[in-house]
């Protein structure tokens, strides 16, 4: 019984000793202090015994720069890899290197392209590939794939934008040749913008390795929430802000709090219409904050309930621009 | 919102953040500078060629310390395999694979007063120990990565203390002890 005693107060004073005793174990801990007047003498060993044992460990120096210059040597600074791959070639005999050259220009051509190819031409279209993975491809835009997956990697390569919705499989990572950008994944949901020059990804689910095309060294991991956007080589990454990225996959748009202004913005680039507030509008009444959402409905009908909330009205001009003005 | 830092740097930053810490705690189970050392080293070169993309992941400081306990799990097993050591004195533990090198002769002192330290507890209640003394894991966080319960953690925290305990007091008769001998010398 006594030893039970003691093997929990051990247990109190631990977790004292570590920060984490909760109130309970502060009054049953207490309790036992008080219990006999031997008890805080005991409790203030065990607190520097501790505290030694944690010195000793603590105090054993380790010299991390020079580590680093080693490590580094290893891996951040190799680069130059291709260089030092001819001055190896050097060592061998010419013949030997004529036939490996040889060897990787049949080898280059043997690499076989992809065997099928989707473009959505009339309108969105779904794609389910051979792992199980669901690609929506979005109108106009091209992806090509193999009938059956081989080796390592899923390859699959895009031009334009399509939401995959990838199965997951750790063995077999998922890589999209994506023009200017690279997409590596193992299973998870994401929105994927690409042409030559630029790329966006926006992750709804899992987590996302974009890359710039060759530079394997310049990448971001996403994760959920997150979005980032490679141009120039140059990649940024933030929150996802726009909560209508998905607009063109699911025909819903959904605002919440956000500005007049905003709103009206993205409704011009999404139906791709001149839309404009009036100048005669109050600056307040543009930067109202509006919370709404549609459906599938046509702009018309989304414009009438925009204003019925934000107290104005739309009218359309020649050359099917649109007006919002007070009312 | 623009955070953009490079692999290069989060890298480096990891680096110099934990290299030292990790090599303690190697050191706890290889008992040895240099090796201790060689393993997370080795560690750090396979998290860069293998999984850069964990650099960016919140969870990099766990997954650096299992890598770290098993290169050296791994370690002791090929030695062990190689018939380098056989740890008479060692604690007695079913988990022998996590039992360090205590054969060793030519440990420096502070090595071998660390080995001693350490090598009173069992190898699981020392490797709690480290992940909250030294890597400063909270008990539920150890807890989640050695995949047992909270209360098993407090188990082997309150069982470090007692052993510790025990040992110091040991240490403490052998030093009074010794003090009567010392005009002898």
């Amino acid at each position: 019984m006594m030893n039970e005693m003691n093997v929990q107060i051990d247990e109190l004073i631990a977790k004292k000793l570590c920060g984490e005793n909760t109130p309970e174990d502060d009054a049953v801990l207490q309790e036992w202090l008080k219990a006999a007047p031997d008890n805080r003498q005991i409790y203030d060993k065990h607190a520097k015994q501790w505290m030694e044992v944690e010195a000793l460990i603590k105090g054993v120096e380790f010299d991390t720069a020079a580590a680093w210059e080693k490590v580094a040597a290893k891996t951040v600074d190799v680069k130059a890899q291709p260089a030092r791959r001819i001055i190896s070639l050097k060592s061998i005999s010419w013949a030997a290197a004529a036939i490996l050259v040889v060897g990787v220009l049949l080898y280059r051509v043997a690499v076989p392209g992809y065997s099928e190819e989707v473009f959505a031409e009339n309108g969105n279209m779904e794609v389910v590939l051979p792992d199980d993975t669901h690609v929506t491809l979005h109108k106009g835009s091209k992806l090509a794939y193999n009938k059956t997956f081989i080796g390592k990697e899923r390859k699959v390569s895009l031009e334009g934008e399509a939401f995959f919705k990838v199965h997951r499989d750790e063995q077999h990572p998922f890589v999209i040749d994506a023009q200017a950008a690279r997409v590596q994944v193992l299973g998870t949901a994401f929105d994927l913008k690409c042409n030559e020059h630029a790329a966006t990804v926006a992750v709804v689910e899992g987590r996302v390795k974009f890359s710039a095309g060759d530079d394997k060294n310049t990448f971001v991991v996403l994760t959920k929430g997150q979005q980032a956007q490679l141009t120039n080589d140059k990649l940024v990454s933030s929150a996802i802000e726009d909560e209508n990225f998905l607009y063109w996959k699911t025909g819903i748009i959904s605002y919440h709090e956000r500005e007049l202004q905003a709103v009206v913005a993205q409704l011009s680039e999404i139906f791709e219409k001149d839309i404009s507030l009036a100048g005669t509008m109050p600056v307040d009444q543009a930067h109202q904050l509006i919370t709404v959402s549609f459906d599938g409905q046509g702009l018309e009908p989304i414009l009438s309930e925009i204003c019925l909330v934000a107290r104005c009205r739309w009218e359309k001009g020649p050359g099917d621009k649109y007006n919002i003005s007070p009312r | 919102m623009h955070h953009e830092k490079t692999i290069e740097v989060l890298y480096k930053e990891l680096f110099e953040k934990e290299y030292a810490n990790a090599c303690r705690f190697a050191l706890s189970f290889l008992t040895d500078m240099h090796m201790a050392e060689d393993a997370v080293q080795d560690v750090f070169i396979k998290l860069w060629e293998q999984k850069p993309e964990m650099l960016s992941s919140p969870g990099i400081k766990y997954y650096l310390i299992t890598s770290v306990r098993n290169k050296c799990i791994s370690i002791l097993r090929e030695q062990k395999s190689k018939g380098v050591f056989y740890p008479e004195n060692a604690p007695e533990s079913n988990e022998e694979h996590l039992t360090p090198l205590y054969h060793k002769e030519n440990l420096s002192l502070q090595e071998r007063k660390i080995a001693d330290a350490l090598g009173q507890l069992p190898p699981v209640c020392r490797e709690v120990f480290l992940m909250v003394k030294l890597h400063g894991l909270s008990y539920k966080q150890a807890a989640e990565q050695l995949e047992v319960s909270v209360k098993t953690i407090e188990n082997h925290m309150g069982k470090a203390l007692r052993i510790f305990r025990d040992y110091t007091q040991k240490v403490a008769v052998v030093t009074y002890l010794m003090s009567f001998f010392k005009p002898v010398f």
